[in-house]
């Protein structure tokens, strides 16, 4: 391989890594549930992500009311651009936000199952490119 | 860790733990994923998800390829 080749080859390889390391930051995807009655709406970062991050804010009707439950929402990247990413909800659970503004943000108001109520709040994404996700969730403990 | 919603503790900063949870899923070819609380008390109020390392790696040196590809042409 001559030197100009060679040259050739590393200065593609930066470029790649450049963009490898931008569209890592642009996969990223950040996700909010929020209950319609005083939603909680969290900015900034979390346990990962910077603080501009932009976040998703999916909005549920309160308590087992079923009205207002998302389906084929799109998402964007924490950079505000758009992704192949879609939003639906399924099953029984509920939109709970106990203690109103008064608490974290990102957690506050919350979906999930109660006890005695009807079960499985299932959160399904689609559109994601095949291959080894983590998923940061976030609640009460 | 249960995301139960009995607590009100940890209201400001992320412990592991305490406040969230780190889980590792692999997606096939359907390019879906299904998060669920099915424990009879819980629940989780947001996530965040961001692709492995080594699924980052796959996808930037297959954009290489295509570069390269496209300088021998």
């Amino acid at each position: 391989m001559s030197a100009k080749r060679m040259l050739l080859v590393l200065a593609v390889a930066a470029v790649g890594m450049v963009c490898w390391a931008g569209s890592a930051q642009a996969s990223v995807i950040n996700v909010d549930f929020n209950c319609i009655v005083n939603p909680n709406s969290y900015t900034g970062a979390a346990a990962i992500g910077g603080v501009s991050d932009t976040w998703n804010y999916i909005t549920f009707s309160d308590g087992w009311d079923n009205t207002l439950w998302p389906t084929n929402v799109p998402l964007v990247t924490s950079t505000g651009g758009s992704s192949s990413v879609t939003l639906s909800y399924t099953g029984g659970g509920y939109c709970f936000n106990p203690w109103g503004q008064g608490t974290n943000a990102l957690y506050g108001d919350y979906i999930g199952v109660w006890g005695g109520g009807p079960q499985g709040a299932n959160v399904t994404l689609s559109g994601l490119t095949p291959g080894s996700y983590d998923v940061y969730a976030y609640g009460h403990s | 860790m249960q995301l139960d919603g009995t607590s009100n503790s940890n209201s400001s900063g992320f412990l592991l733990g305490s406040n969230y949870e780190v889980f590792t899923v692999v997606v096939g070819g359907s390019g879906t994923l299904t998060i669920s609380a099915n424990d009879g008390g819980g629940g989780f109020g947001g996530f965040q998800l961001t692709p492995e390392p080594a699924t980052m790696a796959l996808l930037g040196l297959g954009g290489l390829g295509v570069l390269l590809r496209r300088k021998r042409k």
